[in-house]
C-alpha cells in the first residue's frame, strides 16, 4: 500500500524517472521535466521532493560515478519502486475518475 | 605554458551547502549536480554572474533543507488535526516552527523585517534614553526638588530686579556665582547665579572649588 498520495509534482518527477529509464541522473531528470512540462522547475524543490519520494519509499537511488572527468562527486541513478508505481497508477486512477464525462465542461 | 583553472564557486555559499544538504553522498551528489551546473553556466555567462547564481542557488537550498529539518514544508505531510491531546508548549513548538519556515522560504522579507525592528528599537531606546537622562531621572540629591537656580542679569544703572518666589522650607543658600558676559549686543556687566536649597538638599551638594 502506499502510504500518502502523490502531489502534481511528485507525479511528475517519477514519470520523468520512468522516462528517462537508465540515464535518470539528478541533472537529467530536472531538466526532463523542465523540457516536457516546458516550465522552470527549482533546484532546491527539485531534490527535497526526491527526499520526500525516497522517504515516503516511492524512489530509490544507487551511487555511481560520473563520466564527467571534472567531476569528482558521485552522481545518483534514480528507479521507481514497486510501491512508487503503485502510487503513481491509484493517482492516475483517482485522477482519471474525476475527469470522466468533464470534457464538455472543461472545454466549454 | 600554465593549464587553466577552473573557477571555484563562492566558498561562503559552498559553507552554506554543507550546513544545509544531507550528509553522506546523497548530499555530495546534490552539491556535485549544482557544481557540474555552475562549469556549464561559465561558456555563456560570465564568471560574476555564475558566482551570483550559485550563492542565490544555496540560499534556497539552505531555505529549503533547514526548513525540512525543522518540520516538513507545505503539502508535504498529510494534514495532522490537533487532538485533544496537545498541551500549550506542543502548540507553541508548533506555531513557531511554522513561523521559522515561512521566515526561510523568504528570506529578503525576513531580512527587511528585521532591519525594520532593528532600527525601530534602537532609535525607541537612544531616544528614551536622552529623555530619562534629561526629564525623568531625578538629580542624585535628596530633596532634589528644593533646589531652586535663580538667574538674575543685573545691568549697571537703573533698572528694574527681578524677584524669584522662594517655597518654604528653602533656606540655605547652595552657592552663588558671578560672572561678566557680553550677549546679544549688550553689555551685561554682572551676571548673578544663586542657588537655593533645602539643608538636605545641600548636604549632597559638591562642594565649591576654591578659588
Amino acid at each position: 500500500m502506499p502510504k500518502g498520495y502523490l502531489g502534481v509534482f511528485e507525479q511528475m518527477v517519477l514519470l520523468a524517472i520512468l522516462r528517462m529509464g537508465v540515464s535518470a541522473f539528478g541533472l537529467e531528470v530536472r531538466r526532463e521535466i523542465e523540457s516536457s512540462a516546458g516550465r522552470k522547475v527549482s533546484r532546491s524543490a527539485f531534490y527535497t521532493t526526491l527526499d520526500r519520494l525516497e522517504k515516503k519509499g516511492f524512489v530509490k537511488w544507487t551511487p555511481m560515478e560520473s563520466e564527467n572527468a571534472r567531476r569528482s562527486a558521485p552522481i545518483r541513478l534514480f528507479e521507481v519502486t514497486k510501491t512508487g508505481l503503485v502510487a503513481l497508477r491509484e493517482s492516475r486512477g483517482a485522477l482519471e475518475s474525476l475527469w470522466s464525462g468533464m470534457d464538455e465542461v472543461v472545454n466549454g | 605554458m600554465r593549464p587553466s583553472r577552473t573557477p571555484n564557486p563562492p566558498r561562503l555559499a559552498e559553507l552554506l551547502l554543507r550546513l544545509a544538504l544531507p550528509r553522506g553522498l546523497a548530499g555530495a551528489s546534490i552539491k556535485g549536480d549544482l557544481d557540474q551546473e555552475f562549469e556549464e553556466s561559465l561558456a555563456d555567462i560570465s564568471l560574476f554572474r555564475a558566482r551570483v547564481w550559485y550563492f542565490l542557488e544555496s540560499l534556497r537550498f539552505v531555505a529549503r533543507f533547514t526548513g525540512l529539518r525543522l518540520g516538513a514544508p507545505f503539502g508535504s505531510r498529510p494534514h495532522n488535526p490537533r487532538s485533544s491531546g496537545d498541551n500549550f508548549m506542543s502548540l507553541l513548538l508548533q506555531d513557531t516552527r511554522f513561523a521559522l519556515r515561512r521566515l526561510l522560504r523568504s528570506p529578503m522579507f525576513s531580512l527587511v523585517a528585521v532591519l525594520t525592528l532593528a532600527i525601530g528599537i534602537g532609535a525607541n531606546t537612544a531616544i528614551f534614553s536622552l529623555v530619562n537622562g534629561i526629564l525623568l531621572k531625578p538629580l542624585p540629591f535628596e530633596e532634589a526638588e528644593s533646589l531652586i537656580s535663580v538667574r538674575s542679569a543685573v545691568q549697571l544703572g537703573p533698572g528694574p530686579l527681578s524677584k524669584v518666589p522662594i517655597p518654604l522650607g528653602v533656606t540655605t543658600l547652595g552657592g552663588i556665582s558671578f560672572s561678566r558676559k557680553r550677549r546679544r549686543g549688550v553689555d551685561w556687566r554682572c551676571r548673578l547665579r544663586i542657588l537655593l536649597c533645602s539643608p538636605r538638599a545641600a548636604s549632597g551638594l559638591p562642594t565649591p572649588r576654591a578659588s
